[in-house]
């Protein structure tokens, strides 16, 4: 069953919401930078993609929050918006009677890491504990439900790298399964010092602009954003009224189609090497998508410019979508871990809609071990579905299937 | 979605390791002594009773050399998973299993552990094994690795009300047919932040009363499930029967309630001794914010074995006018709200017409 995908909102370093941030990727590509809220101290610079400034910066009275679940709310109420949710109070009193869930996947948002906390205890400061209570109203599935004082299931996914997807693809369930009308699904993630030295300390950084799968790739650019999809039941939105300006903006309509999770089962850093479980996650999607391979428009791949993922998932891909385009957009948003999958099933949403795939940001040599190029142009692509797919830390691998136009 | 078939389970705490243990422990034949640690807050120095989970039984299902690789959020996690399918006595068959581990915290230790080669080392010297130990789902990918499973894997942080959705995407992937079976649990750890956390938000020493020795604590729960209409078979433990959220009146069956420590006392309402059994797992494994899930371990002990040997379970078995228990796991935060939460209700009675789902 096609699940509709009725708002999408999303932000990140190369736009500060979904439409500027698709147009960026278009264009030449902005360079990361040094971290502008934090200091690293290491003999080299680590560039990272940092939101441009703006109100999300720092916390106030009304968002007391962790940066995470501020550019979660951030997106929540660009994807609202966007679904015509939002247009009129009386809009949102609706919302708050229905089973509307919250599924949100982090890694920072639900980590108790406050460094300056942490080095006052361990010089017996007895520190006070604002910064405990502020992680601790922070999960980012309950803050988005008590924003829009929404009653459902809440929950927060922290499978890593994958997480933005697997939350979209449990989302997906509880609309099928009738557990929910409406779903608030994505993921969100700040740049944090913490997991920048564990980023590096795992030697995975590169101290240049990141190049998914270039021959010459070093490693990835960490990043940081946030995206949201509106998932709605069949029901529910044909009972609704929809303004004209809304149904414009949603013609042609987006589906979720399909989705697939697997375990790699293999090594706690490294992805199997012959991509054991994200074969079986592609497969599974493509099984609950009900087409095959062919059918495929283009795949927005996870593409983090690691020699391990890009290794993997080139091999993959060209076993299993030979003729397929591919390519990964890093390249502008960098590494947003929690966020990523997310980000990326919006931009592969808005893209199958464009009927158009920009250039693999940062790819300029083959790699003779992938054998296997994604795109140096841009491309108009022809077809329905296209897939965007994440391998995470832990072996977690996770794909999902967006249809253009179906029921 | 529901039932489920509740095949095996694996509790651990302060109490010990295994169903035995628990149902000791739960008893009052088994005797918990906490391990006492001086803590000092701006309200001053305590000596806090910490109810620490030994893991020492996971030597029997992990090779050493694999065993020194993990932290102790990891150690606990895997120790209940392999406890849970070696209760349900069938091997686990990786390729048709999911996983689902909940925390409210994760491998805070862990975290903290790598804050300490920052700040000692510097940036440049961090520790990698540290970090990738931290990394939430980092027990999952260690379990699952132990036992092959390469269906889905989830790990999920919701606060103390980490285990219903944990429940619910179990029950999902069951109906939709992706696996057979899902370890699904709960776990966190104990660590010197948290402790010291605890004590602050304490108005004050607990230690000071006698007859209120609780502390915080640490232990994991995990269930195998499996579908009812699948299993054909009585249910070794019952069935999960029902998953609500966000009730807003008090179940209807008798239930049980626990994790609060005295911290956030309860209603009149919510004290009903008509409607709440009377005893509370936080004696068993000390405060921890998954608690809900030693509330299920004890409602499935309680059905599966109604003898108590202990006056508190006697009148708690005695108040059961039904089969059925649910678990009520309110949604406290800091302000105290409207009653809202999330319950789960447990049956050991197979009233559930199997055949006509089959």
């Amino acid at each position: 069953m096609r699940v509709r995908i009725s708002g999408i909102g999303a932000l990140c370093a190369c736009g500060l919401d979904l439409e500027s941030a698709v147009s960026a990727l278009f264009q030449e590509r902005r360079p990361p930078a040094a971290a502008r809220r934090f200091q690293l101290h290491h003999p080299q610079d680590y560039p990272v993609f940092e939101l441009p400034p703006s109100g999300l910066d720092k916390p106030d009275k009304n968002q007391p929050w962790l940066r995470t679940s501020r550019l979660a709310v951030a997106a929540a109420a660009a994807a609202l918006e966007d679904s015509g949710w939002s247009k009129e109070e009386n809009n949102l009193h609706q919302l708050s009677k229905l089973k509307v869930g919250v599924c949100i996947g982090t890694t920072v948002g639900g980590s108790m890491n406050d460094e300056k906390f942490y080095r006052d205890f361990r010089e017996a400061k007895t520190p006070g504990l604002q910064p405990i209570d502020r992680y601790l109203r922070s999960n980012p599935a309950d803050v988005l439900a008590d924003v829009f004082k929404l009653s459902g299931p809440r929950l927060t996914v922290v499978n890593a790298c994958s997480s933005g997807s697997d939350a979209i693809a449990i989302g997906t369930e509880w609309i099928r399964s009738g557990v929910c009308d409406l779903v608030l699904a994505g993921g969100s993630d700040e740049l944090c010092r913490v997991t920048c030295n564990g980023f590096i300390s795992l030697m995975v950084g590169d101290r240049k602009p990141c190049r998914p799968f270039d021959e010459s790739r070093n490693g990835l650019n960490l990043g940081e954003g946030a995206a949201v999809l509106i998932l709605e039941s069949k029901n529910l939105y044909s009972q609704r009224t929809i303004t004209d300006e809304t149904e414009k903006n949603r013609n042609p309509s987006l589906f979720i189609a399909g989705s697939g999770s697997a375990c790699d089962a293999w090594h706690l850093t490294a992805p199997h090497p012959e991509g054991r479980g994200l074969k079986q996650a592609l497969k599974q999607a493509l099984d609950d998508a009900e087409i095959s391979p062919e059918e495929i428009a283009f795949i927005n791949a996870h593409g983090t410019a690691t020699k391990n993922n890009d290794l993997t998932e080139g091999k993959v891909l060209k076993d299993m979508f030979p003729q397929t385009p591919f390519f990964s957009t890093k390249g502008h948003t960098g590494h947003t871990l929690g966020a990523a999958g997310a980000l990326e099933a919006a931009f592969t949403a808005a893209l199958l809609k464009m009927k158009k795939i920009p250039p693999s940001a940062g790819f300029k040599y083959a790699d003779p071990a992938i054998n296997h190029t994604p795109t140096t142009t841009r491309q108009t692509i022809d077809g329905n579905f296209a897939l965007s797919q994440s391998l995470a830390f832990g072996g977690n691998n996770s794909a999902l299937i967006i249809e253009l136009g179906g029921e | 979605m529901f039932p489920l078939t509740i095949n095996g389970i694996g509790p651990v705490g302060a109490f010990g390791a295994g169903l035995a243990d628990f149902k000791d422990a739960l008893t009052g034949s088994r005797k918990i002594t906490p391990e006492i640690t001086r803590v000092t807050t701006q309200n001053g120095d305590c000596d806090l009773p910490v109810f620490r989970a030994d893991t020492k039984p996971l030597a029997e299902f992990i090779k050493p050399r694999k065993l020194r690789r993990l932290d102790n959020f990891s150690r606990m996690a895997l120790l209940g998973s392999a406890l849970a399918v070696a209760d349900s006595a069938v091997p686990l068959n990786g390729s048709r299993a999911g996983l689902i581990v909940a925390s409210a915290h994760g491998a805070s230790a862990t975290t903290f552990a790598f804050l300490d080669s920052v700040i000692d080392d510097g940036d440049a010297l961090a520790s990698p094994t540290l970090f990738s130990n931290s990394v939430h789902n980092a027990a999952a990918a260690h379990i699952a690795e132990h036992f092959q499973i390469t269906g889905p894997t989830l790990s999920l942080t919701q606060g103390r009300n980490s285990l219903a959705p944990a429940l619910l995407t179990a029950a999902l992937w069951l109906q939709k047919g992706l696996v057979d079976t899902v370890l699904c649990g709960v776990v966190d750890c104990y660590c010197e932040v948290l402790g010291y956390c605890w004590q602050s938000y304490q108005p004050k020493c607990r230690m000071k009363s006698p007859e209120l020795i609780f502390g915080p604590g640490e232990g994991s729960f995990f269930l195998r499930l499996s579908r009812t209409e699948k299993t054909f078979e009585p249910a070794k433990y019952g069935y999960l029967k029902r998953l609500e959220f966000d009730r807003t009146t008090l179940p209807e069956t008798p239930f049980i309630c626990s994790g609060n420590c005295g911290r956030y006392p309860l209603s009149a309402d919510e004290m009903n001794p008509g409607k709440r059994l009377p005893f509370d797992t936080t004696s068993l494994c000390g405060h921890l914010p998954v608690a809900a899930g030693f509330d299920l371990a004890a409602a499935i002990a309680l059905l599966h074995n109604q003898e108590s040997s202990n006056g508190r379970e006697k009148s708690a078995a005695a108040v059961l006018p039904s089969p059925t228990i649910c678990c009520w796991e309110p949604r406290i935060e800091y302000r105290r709200k409207p009653l809202t939460g999330n319950c789960y209700w447990v049956t050991n009675h197979a009233d559930l017409n199997l055949r006509k789902q089959a």
